[in-house]
């Protein structure tokens, strides 16, 4: 036998464990995909909007069909879209804004302008948009990946202010009109950053109003309770939190076995929401603070997309592949399936009449997995009607 | 797998980051050093058995050319030197092999913190041993005109990688043995993939940091310098070389010694090749049990010296002989 060929040179052996380990370096850098698919519905919930990659693609819900897909080069979609008046707003992985027809076609888009960032030095800030917007009558609001809130014109697409923040803003801001009727006389628009801040911005100027430290990261939608003059957040503190917004203080906190990421379903009652741990809560706001109703640990891997309520079943994802329904009474299960992939955008909910056949309404399920990026559930019995893939 | 080492690494860099006043680069620098510490007698392996490999060079070169037609022979000689001296030609790799996923968590740990995209932070979940530290999710990501979580917008960063990691090469990089004439095939290959790797490795890098998180390439840079002084601590770094002095003029230095202490026929690599099984016997005791003609010749070799820079033969000699 030849042993010499059995004995490679030192330095190529050297060399070989050097390559693997930079190959290793390169393939395990954790998630390879940055975010996930971005889905949304109109108004009438009629048509879906799905984000995902280079393009924006409007589809039937009753059918799957796709109606038209919007295509930017250089972009990469994953915020949810946002619809107001047949126009979607958004926002792309370069920190850039589309307004989108009803057709698909551009209207406007929107990119940060060069900023001074090394003396004279100005460059194009490379961001991205992670967050849904939302809309009053002539402005778009968005957050940043990396800081700022941005607010642009509806119609040209040109910024009208910009709100500096100490991190990102990952959830979509909250728009509150003004509202007598409930002592509202300013609108207001509410951002929670994973700075750790919830802030009331003018939304006309963008100058703070005011802010509260939440103690921890919130990247979740706020949900508003207009009642109370409330909103509630969960935290990477593992903690939903209820903020009064006419004292600006924190009345009621929670706490959960995870992190909250995904925003509580609220039937003006009570919250129902997942942490990354896999459980499920409901829990009753009272004028004393929250009370839990119940609490069960639902899923095996994390649940991140927010909840959807329908006909008392509680329909919830989670990243162990599985959509889970329970009676939104006790938790009590009814149906789950599993779409083969995991699921870490929110559900989406739609009604009879949309949704064709099932009177019972579709659910909007999207995966991780390409060949099965949007899925279509009855409601009542999570029986899978439609399939769309990349 | 790589959990076990990951979810650790995040934590001691949470807690770092907590207790260092939330300042993300100084906790990366704490973090690498911590590291390099905790890897230290590894390195140090690493170091002894590639200072053994290159002592033993000479006689494995004279291997080669006495048996420059028979491969067979020449492996089992190969080996037989190796044994020999105690040296296991492997050896340097094996710490290698350990020390990759400590480098790829540092890396994974350093990403998933500064939490640049929605996966990497929901990544992050569940991550932590001390429950607390999510308070410090994610890491700020502001530094000087860096936001942490995206590359460098002004490039200044990557080429930073590019030349630390290249310097850190270049002054680690043992001295190639001039090539003696054509007869040593195996050894012009080395210095070959030697000199290519001085060139990929620092590129590869570089194109990391264009790519990835300005983070990571704050990693890079801390790392490369922390192992600059690390090795300039230990004595191993080679600024002659780096200067560009050719071996040659090691060897002049080394003529020096011998004229300065002609009595000592050395054993070339036997004494430093051997440094676990074999004790060091003095090379004066050595000799006369070596017939005339048949001992090694001494041979023009880089060594070590306890200063932290390259030394020449003379002066080992001269400490030598005062000893």
């Amino acid at each position: 036998m030849n042993t010499s060929r059995l004995f490679p040179s030192r330095s190529r052996l050297l060399l070989g464990v050097l390559l693997l380990g930079v190959l290793l370096l390169a393939a395990c850098g954790g998630p390879t995909q940055e975010s996930w698919v971005g889905v949304s519905t109109d108004a009438q919930q009629s048509t879906l909007y799905v984000s995902q990659g280079k393009r924006v693609v409007a589809i039937n819900p009753a059918s799957g069909a796709v109606l038209w897909e919007y295509q930017d080069d250089g972009a990469t979609f994953y915020a949810v879209p946002t619809v107001a008046d047949s126009t979607v707003y958004v926002g792309d992985y370069s920190g850039r804004m589309h307004a989108i027809d009803a057709n698909g076609q551009q209207v406007w888009r929107y990119q940060p302008d060069k900023e001074a960032i090394l003396g004279p030095i100005q460059v194009t800030p490379k961001d991205r948009v992670i967050g849904g917007a939302a809309v009053d009558s002539d402005k778009v609001f968005f957050g940043l990946g990396s800081r700022n809130v941005v607010a642009v014109s509806r119609t040209t697409g040109q910024e009208v202010w910009t709100f500096i923040t100490d991190h990102g803003v990952w959830a979509r801001p909250l728009y509150v009109p003004v509202d007598p009727a409930n002592g509202v006389n300013r609108a207001v628009v509410y951002v929670a950053s994973l700075d750790h801040n919830l802030y009331a911005l003018d939304a006309e100027t963008g100058e703070e109003l005011w802010h509260k430290n939440l103690g921890g990261a919130a990247p979740g939608n706020l949900v508003y309770d207009p009642a109370r003059q409330r909103v509630y957040v969960g935290t990477f503190v593992s903690e939903l939190l209820a903020v009064d917004l006419k004292s600006h203080d924190i009345v009621a906190r929670f706490k959960t076995d995870g992190w909250l990421w995904g925003s509580p379903a609220f039937d003006g009652d009570v919250l129902y929401f997942g942490d990354l741990s896999g459980a499920l809560y409901a829990v009753r706001v009272t004028e004393g603070g929250f009370e839990q109703v119940w609490k069960r640990p639902v899923a095996e891997d994390g649940i991140r997309a927010t909840p959807i309520l329908n006909n008392g079943l509680l329909i919830v994802a989670s990243e162990d592949h599985n959509v889970y329904a329970v009676s939104k009474e006790d938790g009590a299960s009814r149906w789950y399936r599993d779409v083969k992939g995991q699921v870490l955008a929110d559900l989406v909910f739609v009604p009879g009449e949309a949704g064709g056949e099932d009177k019972a309404g579709l659910v909007i399920v999207s995966t991780t997995e390409g060949e099965r990026l949007v899925v279509a559930l009855a409601a009542d019995t999570g029986e899978e009607r439609w399939v769309y893939s990349d | 797998m790589l959990d076990i080492i990951i979810n650790p690494f995040i934590t001691i860099l949470l807690f770092l980051y907590q207790i260092l006043g939330g300042n993300v680069v100084l906790a990366i620098v704490v973090f690498t050093i911590l590291v390099r510490v905790a890897t230290y007698p590894l390195t140090i392996k690493q170091q002894r058995s590639t200072k053994a490999m290159q002592e033993l060079q000479p006689e494995l070169k004279k291997l080669q050319e006495k048996y420059k037609n028979d491969r067979e022979r020449l492996a089992q000689e190969q080996w037989a030197l190796y044994r020999k001296f105690g040296v296991n030609p492997f050896a340097g790799c094996l710490p290698l092999l350990i020390q990759l996923p400590i480098m790829l968590g540092l890396y994974r740990a350093i990403v998933a913190t500064l939490a640049a995209t929605p996966t990497q932070l929901l990544d992050l979940s569940g991550r932590l041993w001390i429950p607390d530290l999510s308070s410090q999710v994610p890491l700020a990501n502001r530094f000087l005109w860096l936001n942490l979580a995206v590359p460098d917008p002004l490039y200044i960063l990557p080429v930073l990688v590019v030349i630390t990691t290249w310097l850190q090469q270049k002054l680690l990089m043992p001295a190639t043995p001039p090539s003696s004439g054509g007869g040593n095939r195996q050894g012009d290959q080395a210095a070959q993939i030697s000199r290519q790797m001085m060139l990929i490795m620092p590129l590869m890098f570089g194109f990391f940091s264009l790519s990835f998180a300005s983070g990571l390439s704050i990693y890079f840079i801390a790392s490369n310098l922390i192992g600059i002084a690390q090795y300039a601590l230990m004595g191993r770094v080679n600024v002659k070389q780096a200067l560009g002095m050719k071996p040659e003029e090691a060897a002049e230095a080394e003529t020096v010694a011998e004229v300065e202490e002609p009595a000592a026929p050395v054993a070339p690599t036997a004494a430093a090749a051997a440094p676990r099984k074999a004790k060091r016997t003095p090379a004066r005791q050595e000799a006369p049990k070596r017939k005339r003609g048949s001992e090694p010749k001494p041979i023009p070799r880089r060594t070590t010296g306890s200063g932290g820079i390259y030394d020449s033969r003379a002066t080992r000699a001269k400490n030598k002989a005062k000893g």
